[in-house]
Formats: structure tokens, sequence, C-alpha cells
């Protein structure tokens, strides 16, 4: 059982309670194209731990929590899945907020990263991503396609495919981010090896 | 005034998550049943 994974979490999910406590936390967090032009620029720190409502709040705290119990399972190490997580969840979303400019707050674009990382992570059973990969992202487009068949393009349809994008942004991240982080890996653990020998 | 996206995971992936998780556990209790078979077949050989 890898307890710092556990903590991770559970430290991610009281901070986001916390936030979510603070008044207007909202309104002073979220990433607005607006504010960050007049200079609000702590805004790209503070976005992902800002939550609209309390379902917004429980279904991340949910979404984290069970990516953090894959990750256990699947033996990912701490340090891939905590940077992932952190950084997918400052930066995955910026390339598709750039261009789309919309308000943003929430931390599923680091939860996605997570699991982008998850789905690359099921090689070690024989289960290829090829099939995971796929379904998360038709997961993360449905409630688009459900709102485009009932509604047409309507601006909730528009509204739920720049969030699709925003999920399928971070999950992206997330893979990248982690195949990079394999590739560094023998770099980083010599590195580390050189500065263990040096201290003693 | 721009538009404000709500970036929560939503049901369909906390469901696909949790399915993930089952699957994953089934695999692995497939793999420990099929090794344990195999120990237990080469200590009988």
């Amino acid at each position: 059982m890898n307890l710092k994974i556990i903590f991770f979490v559970a430290l991610f999910a009281i901070t986001y309670i916390i936030v979510f406590s603070l008044p207007d936390s909202t309104a002073n967090l979220s990433l607005s194209p607006e504010k960050v032009n007049i200079g609000e620029w702590w805004r790209f720190l503070s976005y992902p731990f800002a939550h609209l409502n309390i379902v917004h709040l429980v279904e991340n705290i949910a979404g984290f929590a069970i990516a953090g119990l894959l990750a256990i399972e699947l033996k990912s190490l701490f340090r891939d899945f905590s940077s992932t997580y952190i950084i997918s969840g400052f930066f995955a979303i910026l390339p598709v907020w750039a261009f789309l400019h919309f308000t943003a707050l929430g931390a599923s674009s680091a939860i996605f990263g997570a699991y982008g990382l998850i789905s690359l992570e099921t090689k070690k059973y024989n289960i290829s991503p090829l099939y995971i990969i796929p379904v998360f992202i038709f997961v993360a487009f449905a409630e688009a396609f459900v709102s485009y068949f009932s509604n047409g393009m309507s601006q909730a349809t528009v509204l739920k495919t720049e969030q699709a994008l925003s999920h399928i942004s971070g999950f992206i991240f997330g893979i990248l981010f982690f195949s990079l982080m394999i590739k560094l890996r023998p770099f980083l653990d010599r590195k580390r090896l050189h500065v263990l020998r040096s201290g003693g | 005034m721009d538009t404000t996206i709500l970036i929560d995971v939503g049901i369909g992936t906390i469901g696909l998550g949790a399915l993930l998780y089952i699957g994953l556990k089934k695999v692995k209790s497939r793999l420990k049943r099929y090794v344990l078979r195999q120990a237990a077949e080469e200590k009988r050989d």
C-alpha cells in the first residue's frame, strides 16, 4: 500500500474543501481572461483549487480518489503520480484556454492528467493503453454528444464541448508528461545515485 | 463577459475509473491464482 499517494490525495482533498469554504473563492481564484489582463497573475496558480458548488467539489474529489486508488493498484511511483497531477493541473488547460478565452476553475484537468498516467501504467498488467485511451476520450466527449443530439448546436453544447476539450487536454498532457518522465528516469536515477554517493 | 467552464470530471469518468479499478482487481486476482496454481503444479512434479 503506497501511503504517500493516500496522503497526497487526502492533502489535496482537504485543501480543495478549505479553499471552497473561503468566501468568494470562485470570484477571486478562477482563471478569468479579463482578470488576468488586468494583472491578476496569481490566478494561474489558484484556479485548480477553486470549485463553484458542492457537486463540482464532490465529483472532483471522487474522481481524484479513484485515480489515487488506481495508481496504488498499478504500483505507480509516488513521484510520477504527484508530479503528473500537479504539472497537469497548472499547465494542461492553458493551450485550450489561450485559444477559447473562457473562465476556468476546478481540478479536473489535473485529474485527467492522472488518468493519462494510469492509462499508460496498465501496460504493467498486459492491458494495452490503446483500449483504455479511446474509452476515456469517448467518455470525456459523452456529455457534449448528448447535448448536441438533444439541443443541437446550442450554447450548452458549445460549453460541454469546451469542457471536453479541457479534459482531453489534461488527459493528453498527462500521457505526454508521464512518457517524458519514463524517458528521463534513467537520467534522474543516475543523478540521484551520484548525489547519494557524493553525500556518503 | 466570457463563459465559465467548470472543470469537473463528471459522473461518466468517475464510473469509468471505478470500472477500471474493479477490472484491475479481477485481473490481479486471476494472475495471483494462476501463479499459485503454477507453483503448486511445479511442486507436485
